[in-house]
């Protein structure tokens, strides 16, 4: 027999003032399913709380109803004032009488009758409501690591040192990321592979990382703390177990052509190559479409000549499922291509060039041994003009927002430059200057003082090539107001920071959502831009938005302390506000299992039939297959029919 | 059958987006007829044709069901069996006789209190307009 | 369609209209012209020698020509084409301007509608480039052309515009659809120069050095010629050719030819209809180029 307990809360004024609370409790009193009806200035507040805990202990009540704010402010408070008098706490609703009622209606008498109201179908409903029990899931203490630069490398050393496993997925033949390809990094100008290889090899040799490169993850099912993740690696042709990284392949293999993605596209390389000699794992790859054994079944001499005959032609792509229990999302930017700038020539001049173009030629490993040459030519440039802002800040051609990172790297690419090439002279065409990090505003005075790289505020109109090889730069100084003209050697675009070119389609794999210029979103831009929107995917580095080095591994670190923080409990509790299938009910058509988003219906036997089960561990609770079934034989705990229809049936 | 007290108005929202929404109209202060009634499902997928039914059985003037904006759904997919049921619905409603205007169908999210503010205003006020010359289905009136 | 004469085409080169006429019928297009028709009046805007008010019912009254005829309007001349288009989208976006001219132009008999489509030849050439790629009689092979699009092409107000004003490349691809081949030049988008010569306020001493720049840079690429869109362009680039010859400035040779004359060439139409007589830089190294390559031809095929 129910024995409601009825508190309704003032909430100081703010319920107070429109409605007439005693009046509430006066009227409702009297309902034959309430045993103790009370009112109460804050019933959030500790005393509040006791109100409730000795109801339930003096007045053998078993079931509650809090008429205060909306249940998404304070249910949880009351179910835990119920727990702890020993009372199941899935047994209290609470009626929302402020937000949806004395905050929206002007009249006290209308919002008094309309209180009135709603206390009492919580109090109809709250008969029907069951005692439920948590349900604990395993969790799974591995984590998923998508993408091997530095923020990915940053996430998974700091889980693995925290005593966790770690499968770190890249989709290249080696982890580095972009920062592999930097010569030296502001406002240090430490050597980048420097700073970066030791963490690349400590992640290699860490027990507690597992490193698959050449992979892609396609599908991933479950949820937080029970994840299945498919992961595809692809066909290397290499077998890594054998090849001991000597590199004769590389320099045997008569095909040269394919496009070399490490130096942004300014040379080619073999078809079998390592991707950059501090690769980790420094294991090469066959290009498929470039082999001439793979299309035509010619030539095999790396084959041949491999010591360890490690090259396997007949390889596949392979597929296997990991359990994981947290995925962090570390899958970087990528350089956008300002070729829709026909402006400045398409990108068709050879000598203008993008900025991580410029870093791969004064780079020692570069495709000119850090010999900063033209690209045409192979003179040494001794103008040089770098051009801020290409693609971003232009709403008009490309993207509206501030990519970051390029008025650092510009003043670090002159100062680089000036070390190149002393005697020669280097502009920059800037909007504004943006240095907001630690000593970020000393650097680039820097270059403007000790290397006496000129300025000039003005976006560039034109580039024009010249009849003898250089470009001429139409650009303005609107500081003094004139218009300017620089006849330069070589042009150095600041292109735009842009997600990756596949973000959207691991988005929706991954179940998470991208904002409107492709970045991953985050759960709240202020306080939570780690966690995303699903539950135990996190998100860190350039992918969540363009940022600095410093920025990638703040955010690496802080994805992987969410995750040990999930790691650091057993199980995970789970809301028993799910579904179930009364099989003597149900008829096997099994349409529900059609409608599951969460694949949470599988077909079991009952006897001689055949009937849905819904798995607890899967299924998250939304109703749609409640309402699907014909023949109403499944039951949403907290949310049933009879819940329902009591409260829509109370109608005064 | 004229309206002429303020139409009772049944509104089943999500839990997610919808159920927020009219919270954020609270916090916000935007004011709405105090004839709505608001009901909690965890998502509009959750909601059945025949709750829809059973509301205008029970005397509601209008039933208002709102979730999610497609492609939003906190199930992912739920808004979208909704839409699907509702629209099979309403056919139902009218050949049944009740004026398909009694039912209004919309997607509300989190951030939109000025919108359920509106919406249950305009609703209030297309149901005080409606003639009440078609047939009602209301247990009460049927019985005399 | 019906053909708008330049009138730096009628009064300089008239081998421009004649040729137009006769290689879009061999295509199967039939130009009209009309006697009616009167200078687009863009000239004395652009060099503030008249207002909008007074040369915008001009504009009008021209197209309402083509209008009566129910004919969609071809233009051989940037300068026709962004005047004609602007100010015809300027009346039609605005009604009580339109019925302003309209007033005006009731006085003499006409109204302006606003319902034909205005398009530069080089458009519609470029439309027909495969019709013009069979129709080819007299290939250019060998002969190298740099192009000039001219400031009022690439930058003019199009709202369909076919090409990117910055690299732009129809001209060339019609060139090619001939056997013609390209010859690059660094300063292929600077303005010819008629912009800076305003010759009625006679502003020479800016606009022929900048002209000078361009032909150095030009002959640089050894084109056999230059081949332009629009008639100013056309005057320009041929006469200040023969100017800076009488100062002494250099020796320029390298003859300007419109893409219409190109055409009308390269199909077949008689040389005289082609009027290159009218051009300050003499075609006769370039014909005789042209006649030796097809001699030859005809020795390989005869």
């Amino acid at each position: 027999m129910a024995k409601v307990g009825v508190f309704v809360c003032h909430c100081g004024v703010n319920i107070a003032a429109k409605v007439d609370v005693k009046k509430v409790v006066d009227t409702l009193k009297d309902m034959p399913e309430v045993g103790f009806a009370q009112e109460y200035k804050f019933m959030c507040s500790s005393p509040g709380q006791e109100l409730i805990r000795k109801a339930i202990k003096d007045n053998n009540i078993n079931r509650v109803v809090v008429a205060a704010c909306s249940p998404r402010m304070h249910l949880p408070t009351f179910q835990k004032a119920l727990a702890s008098e020993g009372l199941n706490p899935y047994l209290v609703s609470m009626a929302n009488i402020r937000e949806q009622c004395s905050w929206v209606t002007d009249d006290p008498a209308e919002a008094t009758q309309k209180a009135i109201d709603l206390v009492a179908r919580q109090i109809k409903r709250v008969v029907h409501q069951d005692p439920l029990d948590e349900i604990y899931v395993p969790m799974t203490k591995t984590a998923l690591v998508i993408g091997g630069g530095i923020a990915g490398i940053q996430a998974a050393l700091d889980i693995a040192d925290g005593n966790r496993k770690v499968i770190l997925v890249e989709k290249s033949p080696s982890i580095g990321g972009r920062m592999a390809q930097l010569d030296e990094t502001f406002p240090t100008l430490d050597c980048s592979q420097c700073i970066l290889t030791p963490k690349m090899v400590e992640a290699a040799q860490h027990p507690n990382i597992e490193i698959r490169v050449n992979s892609e993850v396609k599908k991933v099912d479950g949820y937080v703390g029970n994840f299945e993740v498919t992961i595809e690696k692809k066909a290397t042709y290499v077998d890594a177990q054998k090849c001991i990284g000597c590199g004769i392949c590389q320099e045997k293999c008569p095909v040269k052509t394919v496009p070399d993605d490490f130096n942004a596209g300014l040379n080619t390389r073999a078809a079998i190559a390592i991707p950059f000699p501090q690769a980790v794992p420094a294991i090469p790859v066959i290009e498929a479409d470039y082999c001439k054994k793979l299309i035509e079944n010619k030539c095999g001499v790396c084959a041949k000549i491999c010591p360890a005959e490690a090259v396997v032609y007949d390889d596949t792509p392979k597929q296997e499922t990991v359990n994981v229990g947290a995925i962090v999302v570390a899958t970087g930017y990528r350089e956008m291509d300002p070729a829709v700038y026909t402006e400045y020539g398409g990108m068709k001049y050879p000598d203008v060039i993008t900025g991580m173009q410029f870093e791969r030629l004064i780079s020692s490993t570069g495709p000119t041994g850090g010999e900063l040459k033209r690209p045409s030519d192979g003179k040494i440039p001794k103008t040089v003009v770098f051009v801020q802002c290409v693609g971003s800040r232009d709403e008009s051609k490309a993207h509206a927002y501030c990519s970051g990172i390029c008025c650092m790297y510009t003043a670090k690419h002159t100062m680089l430059y000036k070390h190149h090439v002393p005697d020669g002279q280097a502009y920059v065409s800037y909007i504004d200057v943006r240095a907001p990090g630690k000593t970020y505003e000393e650097f680039v005075r820097r270059a403007i003082e000790e290397e006496d790289v000129r300025y000039l505020r003005g976006r560039v109109a034109k580039i024009r090539r010249l009849q003898n090889g250089q470009y001429r730069v139409y650009t303005e100084d609107t500081l003094v107001g004139r218009a300017v003209h620089i006849d330069a050697d070589m042009v150095v675009l600041a292109s735009a920071v842009e997600p990756q070119k596949d973000a959207v389609g691991l988005a929706q794999i991954l179940g998470i959502a991208c904002d409107a210029d492709g970045f991953y979103t985050e759960a709240h831009p202020k306080l939570k831009p780690i966690e995303t929107a699903s539950a135990g995917v996190f998100l860190a580095g350039a992918c969540q938005g363009p940022k600095d080095i410093p920025a990638s591994v703040q955010q690496g670190s802080a994805a992987a302390s969410k995750v040990l923080a999930l790691f650091a409990k057993d199980t995970m509790v789970k809301s028993p506000q799910i579904a179930a299938v009364d099989p003597t009910a149900c008829t096997g058509c099994l349409t529900c299992s059609y409608v599951c988003h969460y694949s949470a219906i599988e077909e079991k036997e009952f006897g001689k039939r055949r009937v849905a089960e819904i798995i607890p561990g899967k299924c998250q609770g939304c109703g749609a297959c409640v309402a699907t079934c014909k023949g109403k034989a499944i039951t949403l705990a907290g949310f049933s029919d009879d819940e329902i229809y009591e409260e829509i049936v109370s109608c005064r | 059958m004229q309206i002429e007290k303020e139409p009772k108005i049944l509104a089943i929202l999500c839990k997610w987006c919808s159920y927020a929404g009219a919270d954020l109209a609270g916090t916000s202060r935007f004011a709405y007829p105090a004839n709505v009634r608001i009901v909690q499902v965890p998502c509009s997928g959750r909601v059945d044709p025949i709750m829809i039914f059973k509301a205008f059985v029970e005397g509601y003037d209008g039933v208002m069901v709102s979730g999610c904006h497609p492609g939003d759904c906190h199930y992912t997919t739920g808004n979208y069996h909704a839409r699907r049921r509702i629209a099979v619905a309403r056919r139902l409603l009218e050949f049944v006789g009740v004026h398909p205007d009694r039912m209004h169908f919309t997607w509300i999210s989190a951030a939109e209190g000025k919108k359920f503010a509106e919406v249950c205003s305009r609703f209030t006020d297309k149901l005080k307009n409606l003639s009440g010359t078609e047939k009602t289905l209301a247990r009460k009136e049927l019985a005399t | 369609m019906f053909l708008f004469q330049p009138c730096v085409g009628s009064n300089k080169y008239p081998g421009l209209i004649t040729a137009s006429i006769e290689f879009f019928r061999k295509l199967g297009i039939e130009l009209v012209t009309s006697d009616d028709q009167t200078c687009c009046g863009g000239f004395l805007t652009f060099t503030n020698v008249a207002q909008p008010t007074s040369t915008m019912p001009a504009v009008a009254r021209n197209i309402a020509v083509a209008e009566e005829m129910g004919l969609d309007i071809l233009t051989l001349c940037n300068g026709c084409h962004t005047f004609l288009t602007e100010f015809s989208h300027f009346m039609n976006d605005r009604p009580p301007v339109k019925n302003v001219v309209n007033v005006i132009l009731s006085m003499i008999g006409r109204e302006y509608k606003g319902n034909q489509d205005i398009y530069h030849s080089l458009e519609i050439i470029y439309k027909l480039k495969e019709r013009i790629r069979a129709n080819v009689t007299r290939p250019l092979n060998g002969m190298k052309f740099a192009t000039h699009y001219g400031c009022h092409y690439l930058n003019g107000f199009k709202k369909t515009a076919l090409d990117d004003p910055h690299m732009p490349t129809i001209m060339e691809e019609l060139i090619e659809a001939m056997g013609g081949e390209i010859a690059e030049y660094g300063e292929n988008r600077t303005c010819c120069g008629t912009g800076l010569t305003q010759i009625i306020i006679n502003k020479e001493e800016l606009s022929l050095p900048h002209t000078k720049m361009k032909l150095d840079n030009l002959n640089a690429a050894e084109p056999d010629a230059v081949v332009v869109v629009c008639p100013y362009c056309l005057a320009q680039i041929d006469r200040m050719q023969q100017k800076l010859n009488y100062r002494r400035s250099g020796k320029y040779r390298v003859p300007v030819i419109h893409l219409v004359q190109l055409i009308g060439l390269a199909l077949g139409v008689d040389i005289v209809k082609l009027g290159f007589d009218a051009h300050a830089i003499s075609f006769k190294d370039f014909l005789k180029k042209f006649d030796s390559i097809h001699a030859k031809a005809e020795v390989h095929n005869g």
